[in-house]
Parts: structure tokens; C-alpha cells; sequence
């Protein structure tokens, strides 16, 4: 339950081969069905470009696979879960789309933003118009699969909506009340609502809806996607500040937008009481007005006080944990893909780039 | 310095606290000889007897007075296990005046309940259990394994033997033409070892649509049977269907044969309950869920039958009410607030009609005070433990700190106790008493060994009354010089009395003493000069329940006359007992009045359910004109001949008790609270353990056996023995 | 306090009973806890606290999904519509019964529903029977792809058929499959559904094992107007 997965990492690849094989195969598959879905007889002026473009950027699929894996490894087959795979990516990019509004970021995935490039106001309009699209294909289950496990996962969603929502809420109100004293309890409390739930819980839960028909409880992936989602955002957040330009977002967009990661938690926590105010001021000041020297200064901080390895840590150790949950959740399914694929998606976090 | 390391130089100090199942359990175990004196355990207690809820004393006559009803069921293994060894080890060292434990525990295979009828009146039926194999407390064999798959093969096979039995018309089975349909039952022995096979003869049942006779229904059964046992295979949404088809379709089938025959009526329901059930547990898939039983905890016992498709009718049957009265199941005492968790209610049912060795339940030849503790007593006494009676704990005190948070770890520093009374001579208290030529505990203390014993007995003083605060003088143990381990084995409801310090500290205990509740109950007794059979009620069944609250169970105690000393013994006692209804929780402890109402209560209610519902009962025992024949009614306080009081009065002579002592109260599992329960193995308090029916012991149900289960965690928690895996039923579903 | 010579109990290996009905009394995988390895206090508070922030998520969400089911859709306000769209699609779903199809018809005939599905023009998602066009002369090629799923043990098979799209959103339905043999006995088993693929129709249609062979069709009409949609033709084989 301890295994040093960074350490691990750094010592050769772990992450199995049928990872990046299932994400590059279904995939594919999801992306076809999404661009189908998005895609119109009469393209409509000023929507439909903006609908399309980020799912055309690429990206892990990482999402939508962990329904179909889901769904697999306790028995449906590929199309009886790829419309909702379907809806968890479109439903991904919308709130990609909201999100960099709101972080006022101007790069993603390599390329400007979509309010960058055509103005918030229609952003924010294909964002929307991308949310009631993402129930479109969750509806079409009605045929699929039936009027009971289509109600039940549109009730899993309904609640990932409303965690997902309270977590948007939560960060919000952190930056815009200029909170300071986060703590890591909060901070993995907002990660669970804002990403986990989103990202890696409910789109294993519909897995586990269909594959299982049902009769399989979905709460019993909760926390295991939990660990696995909070892993993945503490590395993503760790990436953002170490990584190079290669990664797609611009470097330290974090630290001038002060987002309240766990490296920052540490830092503040750990450091002088005379840091401590440097980094309060920081924190009250407006996104526009702080400085290169200052976010340069903010990150030797973090590199000073030994953050980064902090956070490495507390991932390795949830990601052991997400293990340790694997076993309870998955363990007596049979041997597949699919099922190491999900269990091959906790290195995964760490190795991916 | 860690137990379990090498060992100390000098014997651990235990103090155990309380005397009930729980505490002896623990006390048991840490003194076996085999642990060859490693642990000194001191047994500190409050009055003048051991038994908790259990204990029992004689009155006038010798007769037994009792807390309540109590029998010890046929899965009780870790409570029959410890009771065999204590009888074995009595007689190995020479010590016959207790017997051998098969003449303590007489079995019984039958089990009575009533159901109301349209005009008020009462019908009875009677369960026969047969006998199984084994005694209990006897090592699980092989196929006794306690799984799920087990108990729902069990169900499974109960079912079709009670489908088949009954009348299957011979038109039925000629609609079905033969070369339709494929022999299922028994399986191909190939289709036990092919997990493809049997899914494609489960979808080929499927496809042949609804079911509509009982031949097929037993076979789609047997199917279903052979498909669970088969788990884990991949997991397949057509067992989920086949349940779900086979219930319909033997519903129907039900509805339309047996339920216009009242006969057949309660073969219906109990079906329709066993039905319900296996359709719950593959829907919510508990054959797979890693909690187990556990997954279901938060539902309530009815909702979730309910939930599950059993019908309104099944859920009001003698079976469920039975069910939840065996339980003392009702919130607040309130009969019309049933609660019951479906988690373990389940648990407990499946252990008890399918766990069974021997017989479904056992009576005892006596009071459990002299069946069950006054052999413990002496078995322990004999191993070196020794016995502070007299003591109430007043405080449990910890190493200094503030509030203790998930994760914290303390210690106790200090055991504080009320001293009662003071043994004269500085003696140890000797508590039993001869009665017909065995020991027994009396229901008063013996004042002559006490110190102010004459003036303790003029000033009445009631030692187990939770409102008796009067005491010689207090006592305030030490860590390591008095003792080193603690294993607290009050009840629940008395926590906050003697833990104040605890729980002003410590979230999780306020919390538990909050949410895992306990009831009051009341019992009565009566000795009769003429017998059941006399009074018109044949047994067996000797054992009812689900009968006319307040009392809703009872039981023929004709056996336990023999026992007692009765210069003129009557025919037979009855035991009646049943909630108490307290208004508020817990009474206020300067209350001192409020256990003189609370019995005053009892007595007319137990003299109007005489007058009363009891008719239905005994109709043997009345005028003709309706009255009671109180004159039945056998005196143990007067000679035999003498005049005594005549009419309702004459009740005054018989035994009835209001259980409201804090300690005394019973321990109720409401849905949702099994969480809020501590472990024996909890390690908050590295040098206290807790041990009783009110913890997370793995079956968490108020009885014997979880009171014992508990214990023997506890002691576990204490010095590592025993082993977990020889708790049987600890690791359960 | 420390006092060194105080006695404490040993660390219990476990603390909760087995409760996996698989194997039994025992270990199982993650059930047990990993030998003592030293564990870092770093990485056992970090996974004490994730534990407990997802343990209080879980009680939290068992509140709420429990008022929920009470029918208490308390939303709070958050800055996208998303929570109040699929409360509205839930409370819809739930207050309706009858087949899937019908389900689908009566979700997109709600018009707050499906004005805000509309806002913003958005595209034709080929899911369904959104937003038919006018009566009058369909434009060429607009028309449903019909499909057929056998059921039973006889086999047959369908002539390739397109429905016209009805006026408004609305229910399928065919009185029988007949084959010109006026004898033989009508196909009546038949349900309809949308294809998974998002395109078109399946009708799935029951054969029972006696079926003479032959070719049966019928006319399917809209459920509500009565006009005929398109023909259904199918050959049971013998």
C-alpha cells in the first residue's frame, strides 16, 4: 500500500502496454462517435466550429476509456458503452471550455483558448450549448439499453453534476475570497468534488451500470476513483509547474493564477511567518498584476520548502491507496484487458506526459 | 512496553469491569491455563452478583427470578463453546454439583407464533425445526463454511422442499409438453464444471418465458441454485433476470394455489420472505459486495424486503413480527416504531435457520445467573481470578489532553470506583448460595458478610439500582500499580455514568452512546398449580412469540420446578416478557422514585394481560364467566396452606421486573447505527479494551453471543489470544 | 506521558471482520493489510485524510440522494445550468412511465425542454425524432433507416425499409405483420426502439416457432395521427 510509485517510475516504465493500446483503440472509437454527435446536416454559423475544435485537439481520452473499460471488464461489450463514453468527453471538453474562462488562460492543449480565439461570449455559448449536447447520447441509451439503467446512470450524473458544480463553487470562492488558510483536508475535498468525481469516478460508474446491467452497485468505485482522480489532478497540477512547454499549457499558469494546489498548501504552511505574508499579498493581488519576479520568486518558495516532493509523495501514497481500492472494487472479476487497463491506469497518472 | 513482545516479568494486571457475558468472556479467556498465569484478572462488579443482563437470583422457595426470557439458540457457537469448556473443566477437577452441560441446556426443536385474526382473536402456528447434525460450539466442519452461497443454496432448498410439498395438481404439469422443455434438476454433472453451459441453459429457461408450474419452478430453482453456487463466474445479468423471473413466476403461482388456503397461508408468506430475499441479494449484489451483508446496514429490515418485492401481507406475517419482538426491536420501547437493521437482521436470521447445530434453540434447566455464570464464577475463582463485588465504577480516567481526534492515541491513568459496602474481615465476598443441592446467587446480598451489614439492610439498600448512590467509601485505581489493562464490559446505556471523562473528550464515544441505542423491557413471572396442558395450551411449541404486546413472548418453564425449593411444588412457570415503553430516554438520576413507578407499571400491566389477552392463551385458567382463576396462582412467600391474598391481589405474590436500569437495558441495532459501534480492537486507548453485546463485534445484535463474541475479541485486543479465526462467525458475510 | 514501563496492547493485525463471501474466513488481496512495512508518516496521513474526505463525501452524498429520491430537488445555485437541466430531465423521467420509446417522445415533447435544446440552433443530433420537418413533401433522402431484430428460433429475414419522419415527435406502431394467405396467422409481437447507433429504427419482432413460412407485412403509422409512415416487409424462411 506503500509502494513508491515515484520512485518506481524513475527506475523504468511500469505502466503496462495495454494502457496507452486501450486509450489509443477506444479512443478512436469515442472520438468517431463524438464527432457524429457534434457534427450536423446544416452546420449552424458561430457554433459548430467552436463545438468541434477542442475535441479535434486530441487529448488522453483518458475519461471516456474508463467507461468502456468499465463496462468491459464486467461484461458488456464496446457498443453498449461507447454512447456514453461519448457524452463523458463532450461533457469534458464543455467544461474545458468554461474552465479556461474562468482560469483566464490563454493556451490549451498547445494552442490559444477557445474564448482566445473567438471572444468569452460565444465561448461561452458553445460551452453551454456542448452541455445539452452531452445528454443527447446519455438519452439514446433509453434504446440501448433500456428505461432502467438509462434512469440510473442519468441519476449517477445528476449527482456528478452536482459535485462537480459544488467543487467549481468551492475553488471559486477560495480565489475570489482571497481565502488563505486552505488546508490539505480542503484541498483534497475540492479535488474530489471539482475533478475526481468528473474524471475518473462517474465515468466508472456508468462503466459499472452497464457492464453489470445494473446489478452491480456503483458506489462501490467511489473511492477508488476518488484516489485515482486526486492522484491524477495532484500530478497534473505538479506537471503544470515542472514540466516544459511540450505539455501544452503554459508554464506556471498555476502560480499566476495562484491556484490553490497542494504545493502551495505546503509552501504557505511550512514556510517563515515574513514568507507567509509575501504570499498572502500575492494571493490578494488580481491575476494581471502579478509580476514574472514575483511568480519566479513564489516557485523557488515551493522548490525551497521541499512542496514538490511533498506532493509527489501524498501522490505516490494515494495512488497506493486507489490500489488498495482496486482490489475491494475489482478484485473478483475475472482477468481481462480491461481490468488491468484500469488497474494500469494508476502508474499511468505518474508516467504520462 | 508492547504485549506481544517477549513476556513481562510479572503478570499482566486486568481489570475487567462488569459481570455479564461480555466481561466473563473476556475474563474466561485471559485466564485460561494455558496462558499459565500471564494475566491477573480482577472482576470488578456492582452488587452482590455476576450476569449483567443474565444474572438471575432466587426468591422465596428458591424460586428463580429472572431479568427477562432468555434462551440460547442453536448457532451460539462461541457461547456454547466456552460453556462446554467451563462444565468440562469443573468436572475434570473433580467439582459435580453443576452436571454435565447436556442437563444444563435442554434443545428444542419447536417454535410457536401467533397472528391476529379478523375477530380479535388469536391464531397460533407452530414451526418445526429438525434437528441438525453437531452440537453447537463444536468446530465448523468443511461444508459448515459461513458464506453466502451457502445460506442462499440452504434457502434455495428449503424453498422447493416447501413448493414441492405442497399439492401440485397433476393438469399443471400436463401443459407443460415434456420434449419442450429440458431436463434442468438435477444438473448435468458437466454443467457444474462449465460456467458457458449453465449461462446458456439459464437464458434458454429465460427464453421459455413466464413460468407457470410448479415443476418448472422448482427446476428454474434448482437452477438458480446451481448458478449461485457456480459464483464467481463472470458476472451475468441473466441470473439477475432468471431471480427476477422465478420470483414473478412463483408468486403467481403462489397467489393462485395456496393463498385462498389458509392452511397454506404462512407456507406463502414464508416463501414470499425467502424469495424476497434472494432476489435482494443478487439485485444488490451481495454475493460479491466485499462488505457483505454490511452493504445493506443503512436499510431498514421491512423497507428493504419491501424493496425487494415481498408483499404487505408478508411483512405484517407472524414470521417478520416475530422477527423483530424476539428483538426487542422497537424504538423507544414503542410498539408501533419498529426498527431493525436489514444487514444484520439478515445475518442473524440466516445464522439462526441455517447456522443451527443441534437444536433451533436450547432452554435452560435453571436461571441463567445459576446455568451460566455461577459455574463461570467458579471456574474462574478456581484459575485465580479474583472478584471485587460491591464496586461501581464512577469515572474511567485518562493520561491529561484535550479533545482526542481521529488518530489520537491515549491511555487510562485511573480507575475510579464507588465501594458499595465493605467486606467484613477484609474477606473476599462469597456469592452464592445452596439451593436443592446446587449454587446458586440469591436475590439479596448476604448482609451478614458485609461491614454495617444490619444497618445496610434496614436502610434497604438496592446495590444494582442505578438511582442507589449511597456507598461506604470510594477507590481510585492506578496505572501499573493497580493495573495495566482495562477491559470495560458495562452496557452501553451506562457508559455516560461511568466514562463521563471519555466522553468529554472523545467525539466517536459521544457519538456511539448517541446513536447506538438501547430499550427497556419488562418481564414477568408466574408459578401455576395446575399445568399448561390443564390450562389448555398444548405444547410443544414451549416458546411463543408474536403474541399481544406488552408481552408479545412467552415461555413454559414446567422444567425448572424441579430446581427450586418449593415445600409444595407447583405444576409448572410461565415467563412472559416483552419492551417497555420510557417516555424519555434516560430518567433523570436524581429520579430515585423512578424505579418503584416503572415496576408499578409492570404489575398492572402484567395483571391486565391476565385479565386479558392472556385468555386466548390458557382458556383453561378462566371462569366461565371470563374472570381469571387467580387462585392458580402458587404463593412462594407464605407455608403452604396459609391464607393468602385472594382475587388481582393475589398477583402480588408472583415475580415481575421493569428493566430500567441503564445497564439493564437492551441493545437494539437501528438502521445505520453499526458504524457509530467501537471495536474491542479499536487502539485509541492503547490499554482499554470494551467487550459486550453493544460493540462492533461482527455481529452486532443484542444477544449472547455477539455479548461473547465480544469478550473474546476483547481479550484478544488484550494479549492476542485467541487467534481471530477461532471466533466463529467473526469472519461472516 | 511516556512512561517506559507502562504496559500497552499489541497492534491488533486487524481491526474489521471479513466480510467477501468468496473466500471465506481468510485474506483476499487487498484485504489484507501490507506487512509491516514501515510506513512513511507522510504517506499515512495523507491517506488517513483521503479516507476521511471521502468518507464524509459519501455520508453526504447518501443525505442527499436520499432527499433526492424524496422528491426534494433542492438545487443550489451554481454559475452553469447544467445541475438544474438534469434535475428537470430526472423529474421528468421519474413523473413518466410506459416504454422507452414513448419516454423519448414525451421527454423531447416538453417545450421548455426542448426550447432549451434548441437555443442556440443546435445541430441535428441523429439520435431520435427531433425536430421533424413541416408536412408536406419531405426532401429527398430525409427519411428513417428501419432495421429488424428477430427474435424465436425460426429464422427470417427483413426487405430493406425507411420510415418518413412524422410530424411531430411521436410513438410507432403496427397493427400486425399479415401475409397475403389470408390462413396463415399474423406476426403481432412487434416493438419498436431507436437503433443504438443513434440512426434509425430496430423493430424487434417475435416469431413463434409454428410460423408458416412465408412473406408477412404491415403498415406502420404514427402511434398518435394514424398516418402511415412506411411499409414493414419480413420473409420467415422454413
Amino acid at each position: 500500500m506503500t509502494y513508491d510509485w515515484a520512485d518506481a517510475i524513475g527506475r523504468g516504465r511500469v505502466t503496462p502496454d495495454v494502457v496507452p493500446e486501450l486509450l489509443r483503440e477506444y479512443g478512436a472509437a469515442t472520438r468517431a462517435t463524438v464527432e457524429r454527435y457534434l457534427s450536423a446536416d446544416r452546420p449552424a454559423p458561430y457554433l459548430h466550429d467552436l463545438l468541434t475544435d477542442y475535441p479535434r485537439r486530441g487529448g488522453k481520452m483518458m475519461r471516456p476509456c474508463i467507461c468502456i473499460a468499465n463496462a468491459r471488464a464486467f461484461g458488456a461489450r464496446l457498443e453498449d458503452a461507447i454512447q456514453s463514453a461519448a457524452a463523458i468527453e463532450i461533457l469534458h471538453n464543455a467544461l474545458l471550455i468554461h474552465d479556461d474562462i474562468q482560469d483566464e488562460s490563454e493556451v490549451r492543449r498547445g494552442q490559444p483558448t477557445l474564448h482566445a480565439l473567438h471572444g468569452v461570449a460565444l465561448a461561452i455559448n458553445a460551452g453551454d450549448a456542448m452541455l445539452l449536447l452531452a445528454l443527447r447520447p446519455l438519452l439514446d441509451n433509453l434504446g440501448s439499453l433500456g428505461e432502467r439503467l438509462c434512469l440510473r446512470i442519468l441519476d449517477v450524473t445528476q449527482t456528478m453534476a452536482r459535485e462537480t458544480a459544488e467543487g467549481q463553487a468551492l475553488e471559486l470562492g477560495w480565489r475570489d475570497g482571497i481565502a488563505t488558510d486552505v488546508t490539505e483536508s480542503d484541498y483534497l475535498t475540492m479535488v474530489l468534488k471539482k475533478t475526481a468525481w468528473m474524471a475518473t469516478i462517474w465515468p466508472a460508474q456508468i462503466g459499472v451500470l452497464i457492464g453489470a446491467r445494473g446489478a452491480a452497485d456503483p458506489a462501490r468505485v467511489v473511492r477508488f476513483g476518488f484516489f485515482l482522480g486526486a492522484s491524477f489532478q495532484i500530478q497534473d497540477d505538479l506537471l503544470n509547474l515542472i514540466a516544459d512547454r511540450a505539455y501544452g499549457k503554459e508554464l506556471n499558469g498555476d502560480l499566476y493564477e495562484a491556484k490553490r494546489t497542494l504545493m502551495l498548501i505546503h509552501a504557505r504552511q511550512t514556510c517563515s511567518a515574513r514568507e507567509r505574508d509575501m504570499v498572502d499579498e500575492f494571493l490578494g493581488l488580481r491575476r494581471r498584476d502579478r509580476t514574472d519576479e514575483q511568480v519566479r520568486w513564489l516557485s523557488d518558495l515551493l522548490e525551497r520548502q521541499g512542496s514538490v516532493a511533498y506532493a509527489r509523495k501524498v501522490a505516490g501514497a494515494l495512488a497506493g491507496a486507489a490500489l488498495h481500492e482496486f482490489s475491494l472494487a475489482y478484485g473478483h472479476l475475472p482477468p481481462s484487458r480491461d481490468k488491468d487497463f484500469i488497474a494500469g491506469l494508476v502508474p499511468w497518472v505518474f508516467e504520462r506526459t | 512496553m508492547t504485549l506481544g513482545g517477549s513476556a513481562p516479568s510479572r503478570p499482566v494486571k486486568v481489570a475487567v469491569i462488569g459481570g455479564g457475558c461480555g466481561a466473563m468472556a473476556a475474563a474466561f479467556e485471559l485466564s485460561r491455563p494455558e496462558l499459565a498465569g500471564r494475566f491477573a484478572v480482577t472482576v470488578y462488579q456492582e452488587g452482590w452478583r455476576l450476569g449483567g443482563k443474565g444474572a438471575s437470583g432466587r426468591g422465596p422457595s428458591g424460586r428463580i427470578e429472572e431479568h427477562g426470557l432468555h434462551v440460547w439458540l442453536g448457532f451460539y457457537d462461541n457461547a456454547f463453546q466456552m460453556m462446554r469448556a467451563c462444565y468440562a473443566e469443573l468436572s475434570a477437577g473433580g467439582d459435580s454439583r453443576f452436571g454435565h452441560w447436556r442437563e444444563a441446556f435442554v434443545p428444542e426443536t419447536e417454535i410457536g407464533l401467533f397472528s391476529p385474526t379478523e375477530r380479535h382473536g388469536w391464531q397460533r402456528w407452530a414451526g418445526h425445526f429438525p434437528p441438525r447434525p453437531g452440537l453447537p460450539g463444536d468446530k465448523l466442519a468443511r461444508g459448515d463454511m459461513l458464506s453466502l452461497t451457502n445460506y442462499i443454496g440452504r434457502a434455495i432448498v428449503l424453498l422447493r422442499s416447501l413448493l414441492l410439498e405442497c399439492d401440485v395438481s397433476v393438469s399443471d404439469a400436463a401443459t407443460v409438453p415434456s420434449q419442450a422443455m429440458p431436463k434442468l434438476w438435477p444438473p448435468d454433472p458437466d454443467m457444474l464444471t462449465d460456467p458457458e453451459r449453465l449461462l446458456g441453459a439459464v437464458r434458454a429457461m429465460l427464453g421459455r418465458g413466464v413460468f407457470s408450474s410448479a415443476a418448472v419452478l422448482a427446476e428454474a430453482l434448482g437452477l438458480l441454485a446451481v448458478a449461485i453456487g457456480m459464483m464467481p463466474a463472470p458476472f451475468d445479468n441473466a441470473l439477475l433476470r432468471l431471480a427476477e423471473n422465478v420470483s414473478t413466476g412463483l408468486r403467481r403461482w403462489l397467489e393462485d394455489n395456496l393463498l385462498a388456503d389458509d392452511r397454506h397461508r404462512h407456507v406463502w408468506e414464508i416463501m414470499d420472505l425467502v424469495l424476497a430475499i434472494l432476489v435482494g441479494t443478487v439485485r444488490f449484489g451481495l454475493l460479491t459486495d466485499p462488505r457483505g451483508l454490511d452493504a445493506i446496514e443503512d436499510y431498514e429490515c421491512r423497507d428493504w424486503l419491501r424493496l425487494n418485492g415481498a408483499s404487505e401481507r408478508s411483512l405484517r406475517s407472524p414470521f417478520v413480527r416475530g422477527l423483530y419482538d424476539l428483538a426487542l426491536a422497537y424504538e423507544g420501547g414503542d410498539a408501533s416504531r419498529p426498527s431493525l437493521a436489514a444487514g444484520q437482521a439478515l445475518r442473524g436470521a440466516l445464522r439462526m435457520f441455517f447456522g443451527y447445530r443441534g437444536a433451533l434453540y436450547w432452554r435452560m434447566r435453571a436461571g441463567m445467573g445459576d446455568v451460566v455464570f455461577a459455574p463461570l464464577h467458579e471456574v474462574l475463582r478456581r484459575r485465580g481470578v479474583r472478584f471485587q463485588f460491591f464496586h461501581r465504577l464512577t469515572n474511567v480516567g485518562l493520561a491529561p489532553g484535550g479533545e482526542i481526534n481521529p488518530g489520537d492515541r491515549t491511555h487510562v491513568a485511573t480507575l475510579a470506583f464507588d465501594v458499595q459496602a465493605e467486606i467484613r474481615e477484609g474477606r473476599e465476598y462469597a456469592p452464592l448460595v445452596d439451593v436443592a443441592g446446587r449454587p446458586c446467587w440469591p436475590s439479596q446480598p448476604d448482609f451478614s458478610q458485609l461491614v454495617d451489614g444490619d444497618r445496610l439492610a434496614a436502610e434497604r439498600r438496592t446495590f444494582e439500582s442505578h438511582w442507589e448512590r449511597r456507598r461506604a467509601t470510594t477507590k481510585t485505581l492506578r496505572v501499573t500499580d493497580d493495573f495495566d489493562m482495562v477491559v470495560l464490559g458495562v452496557s452501553v446505556a451506562a457508559i455516560p455514568y461511568v466514562c463521563p471523562e471519555i466522553l468529554s473528550r472523545d467525539a466517536r464515544w459521544r457519538r456511539m452512546t448517541r446513536e447506538v441505542r438501547t430499550v427497556a423491557s419488562q418481564a414477568f413471572q408466574i408459578w401455576l398449580s395446575e399445568d399448561l396442558a390443564q390450562l389448555g395450551w398444548q405444547g410443544p411449541p414451549h416458546m411463543v412469540s408474536a403474541f399481544a404486546k406488552p408481552f408479545d413472548s412467552w415461555c413454559d418453564m414446567a422444567h425448572v420446578i424441579p430446581e427450586e425449593d418449593w415445600q409444595s411444588p407447583p405444576r409448572t412457570a410461565v415467563y412472559f416478557c416483552g419492551v417497555l415503553r420510557v417516555e424519555a430516554d434516560t430518567e433523570a438520576a436524581g429520579d430515585s422514585l423512578c424505579p418503584t413507578r416503572r415496576a408499578e407499571d409492570v404489575r398492572h400491566a402484567a395483571t391486565a394481560f391476565l385479565a386479558g389477552a392472556a385468555r386466548h392463551l390458557f382458556p383453561g385458567a378462566y371462569h366461565p364467566d371470563g374472570t381469571f382463576r387467580w387462585e392458580i396462582l402458587a404463593d412462594a412467600t407464605r407455608p403452604q396452606g396459609a391464607p393468602g391474598p385472594s382475587g388481582p391481589e393475589r398477583f402480588s405474590t408472583q415475580f415481575w421486573r421493569a428493566n430500567v436500569n441503564p445497564s439493564d437495558r437492551y441493545v437494539l441495532n437501528l438502521p445505520g447505527t453499526s458504524k457509530f459501534r467501537i471495536s474491542p480492537l479499536d487502539m485509541t486507548y492503547d490499554n482499554l479494551t470494551v467487550a459486550g453485546d453493544w460493540t462492533s463485534c461482527g455481529f452486532n445484535e443484542g444477544c449472547v453471543e455477539a455479548a461473547i463474541m465480544s469478550g473474546r475479541l476483547a481479550a484478544h485486543a488484550v494479549s492476542g489470544q485467541p487467534p481471530l479465526d477461532d471466533i466463529i462467525g467473526y469472519d461472516h458475510p | 506521558m511516556s512512561d517506559p514501563d507502562r504496559i500497552t496492547r499489541p497492534q491488533p493485525a486487524r481491526e474489521t471482520p471479513f466480510r467477501n463471501s468468496w473466500t471465506g474466513p481468510g485474506p483476499m488481496g487487498g484485504n489484507q493489510p501490507p506487512p509491516d512495512a514501515a510506513v512513511d508518516e507522510v504517506v499515512a496521513h495523507a491517506v488517513r485524510i483521503g479516507y476521511q474526505v471521502i468518507g464524509e463525501n459519501i455520508r453526504q452524498g447518501r443525505r442527499a440522494a436520499d432527499r433526492f429520491s424524496a422528491g426534494d430537488y433542492g438545487v443550489r445555485d451554481v454559475p452553469n445550468d447544467l445541475t438544474q437541466l438534469s434535475t428537470r430531465l430526472l423529474q421528468l423521467t421519474r413523473d413518466l412511465s410506459a416504454t422507452a420509446f414513448d419516454l423519448f417522445g414525451a421527454v423531447l415533447r416538453d417545450p421548455t425542454l426542448r426550447s432549451a435544446l434548441q437555443r442556440n440552433d443546435p445541430p441535428r443530433a441523429p439520435s431520435g425524432f427531433a425536430d421533424w420537418p413541416a408536412p408536406g413533401v419531405p426532401p429527398e433522402g430525409r427519411r428513417v433507416p428501419l432495421t429488424c431484430d428477430f427474435r424465436g428460433a425460426r429464422h427470417a429475414v427483413a426487405a430493406p425499409a425507411a420510415l418518413r419522419y412524422a410530424d411531430q415527435p411521436t410513438t410507432l406502431s403496427v397493427a400486425g405483420l399479415w401475409s397475403p394467405n389470408q390462413s396463415l396467422p399474423p406476426l403481432r409481437k412487434i416493438s419498436f426502439s431507436a437503433a443504438a447507433d443513434g440512426y434509425g429504427v430496430v423493430a424487434t419482432i417475435f416469431i413463434p416457432d409454428d410460423q408458416p413460412a412465408g412473406t408477412y407485412s404491415g403498415v406502420v403509422c404514427d402511434g398518435i395521427t394514424h398516418l402511415p409512415l412506411g411499409t414493414l416487409t419480413v420473409q420467415v424462411l422454413s
